[in-house]
């Protein structure tokens, strides 16, 4: 076998065994997704931990993160407190492990995209989150999170979209995973992330906002790369969250 | 190999985030207690309403302690049988009620499932069990209870006529919409019973997927207007409101950074402390530079 091609069966390999985790979670038990996931990160480690010097062996060690992402998530209890700190406590350990997984693979934070440059496409990047959260809105119709408007509550909530999905989840996606992906897979780096990134989104169980969301993924992969920085991404990110959960379910209630 | 302090902009930014959100919180925000009244079942509406409860309907003690005696209307339990399965309900209460004045006999149900998912509303329900749906709409009721005051209301505009008319000579308790289905059976061309139904959801989206729901239902002519067993169905639903909920009233409850500047020197140098731990974090790198 060609040996780039042998390099890469483990990558698909892992890209399947993800899949086949978020959907034990959704249409089986998050029992067993969460089992499957802690499966999935002692092989990652174990197989990773042979050599971090090759730029394969490097991508299996971020893609760590993903099955983390998911135990984190689903077996923190969680009922007793508001969604508002959920998000808080969930994205804080995330956080604590990206930095972990950056320094481990040498990652700099100008590597990750930590810069502002301030440049008119960073604008056109952080409005266009205006254009996804609406589209993703008329395909899912959330219920609004908010049913008290105040500026302290809508203050809050954006703050957090800002602070968790969009920070944590860019510098994951676009910081660590895109960096040792491109480095491996070159341009296809971007495409394999936004699979992933697409995937850990099966659980609003729509097609059609799954094949969106590995679009946005594209976009926002390709923004980063072009900008070199994640600032513009990373409010994009928040941004379409806010018109997703707060701005738009109340337009449209009222 | 790249040194921790590198990231520490990274931990401090998102601390900085956080210690924000904390500020602008109140002690309610932290926990996932909160209730509102809504006429939907799966999405919010403007008019939903945030509430305390004061029975607890997961709790089928308490469920059974549900006052017989409401005003004039005297209750009697009915038999379950399965519609616990059948509604896919966790607790239940049915009762029917009746006053001497009206004597009509008015059936009261609360239910609580714990997910909205296999909860079946009285929409379907009714349809499964043969019912045609004739009419659908929202009414509103009168909460004839001190606690509830003029401000716990939809919009004023949208009061009927006699709402207002009430509202106009005495501002007593509050006004609340719930919604209205008509059905009948029919067999062949014949109507053979007539039923109006008017119910609510309490729900706790989106901390938890926990939904109750309080229906009051009676039979009424199989032809013709219905508006005489409509205002008792509507007087009724106003009675049982306040022994179930209470208006939530947070007007009380301060943000944090206002509660932690009203201590004094000590809440300003608090705050001060916070904020330049995360900005220290920020600022990490270039503080401690190597020459």
């Amino acid at each position: 076998m060609d040996k780039d091609l042998k390099s890469l069966l483990p990558l698909l390999a892992y890209l399947l065994a993800i899949i086949t985790a978020e959907l034990l979670t959704i249409l089986i038990n998050p029992f067993w997704g969460v089992l499957c996931n802690i499966v999935l990160l002692f092989v990652i480690i174990i197989h990773s931990s042979r050599s971090l010097t090759s730029a394969p062996n490097q991508l299996i060690a971020s893609l760590a993160l993903v099955p983390l992402i998911r135990i984190i998530s689903l077996s923190i209890p969680l009922a007793s407190i508001s969604q508002l700190w959920q998000f808080a406590i969930i994205y804080m350990p995330l956080l604590l492990v990206t930095i972990v997984v950056a320094r481990i693979l040498n990652i700099s934070v100008k590597q990750l995209g930590i810069s502002i440059r301030f440049s008119w496409l960073q604008i056109v990047i952080v409005l266009s989150g205006l254009i996804i959260g609406a589209v993703e809105y008329i395909i899912l119709k959330p219920d609004p999170l908010l049913t008290d408007y105040s500026w302290d509550k809508v203050l809050s909530y954006s703050i957090i979209f800002i602070a968790c999905p969009g920070f944590i989840e860019e510098l994951i996606f676009r910081g660590v995973l895109q960096h040792t992906a491109a480095m491996t897979l070159r341009r296809w780096g971007i495409v394999y992330v936004s699979i992933i990134f697409a995937i850990l989104h099966l659980g609003f169980l729509s097609w059609v906002f799954v094949f969106f969301v590995f679009f946005v993924s594209l976009y926002l992969g390709w923004m980063a790369k072009k900008t070199g920085s994640l600032f513009g991404v990373i409010l994009a990110h928040g941004l379409a969250n806010i018109i997703l959960f707060i701005v738009m379910p109340v337009l449209l209630i009222q | 190999m790249i040194e921790y302090k590198q990231y520490a902009p990274l931990l401090g930014l998102f601390m900085l985030a956080i210690l924000f959100v904390f500020l602008l919180s109140t002690p309610d925000d932290f926990t996932s207690r909160q209730m509102h009244f809504s006429t939907q079942l799966h999405s919010g509406t403007a008019s939903d309403v945030r509430v305390n409860a004061s029975l607890e309907l997961g709790d089928d003690v308490q469920l059974q302690s549900f006052p017989y005696e409401l005003s004039d209307f005297i209750g009697f339990d009915q038999s379950i049988g399965s519609l616990k399965e059948t509604l896919g309900a966790d607790s239940i209460l049915f009762r029917g009620y009746t006053n001497e004045e009206s004597s009509q006999l008015i059936f009261l149900l609360i239910v609580q499932s714990k997910s909205s998912l296999s909860f079946h509303s009285p929409r379907g329900c009714y349809q499964a069990l043969g019912y045609e749906i004739e009419e659908e709409s929202e009414e509103i009721i009168h909460v004839a209870d001190p606690s509830w005051t003029p401000t716990h209301l939809i919009n004023y505009e949208a009061l009927p006529d006699w709402a207002k008319q009430e509202l106009a000579v005495s501002p007593y308790g509050g006004y609340l919409p719930v919604n209205k289905i008509v059905v009948s059976k029919i067999e062949g061309v014949e109507i053979k019973e007539r039923r109006v139904a008017l119910y609510f959801y309490i729900k706790r989206w989106p901390s938890s997927d926990t939904i109750d729901m309080i229906r009051v239902s009676m039979v009424v002519p199989t032809s013709g207007e219905y508006e005489e067993s409509l205002n008792v169905a509507r007087e009724f639903m106003g009675y049982t409101v306040p022994l179930i909920l209470e208006p939530y009233d947070g007007g009380d409850e301060q943000i944090l950074i206002l509660s932690i500047l009203s201590w004094g020197v000590g809440g300003y140098f608090l705050i001060i402390l916070l904020l330049s731990i995360c900005l220290s974090l920020v600022a990490f790198p270039k503080l401690f530079k190597k020459k």
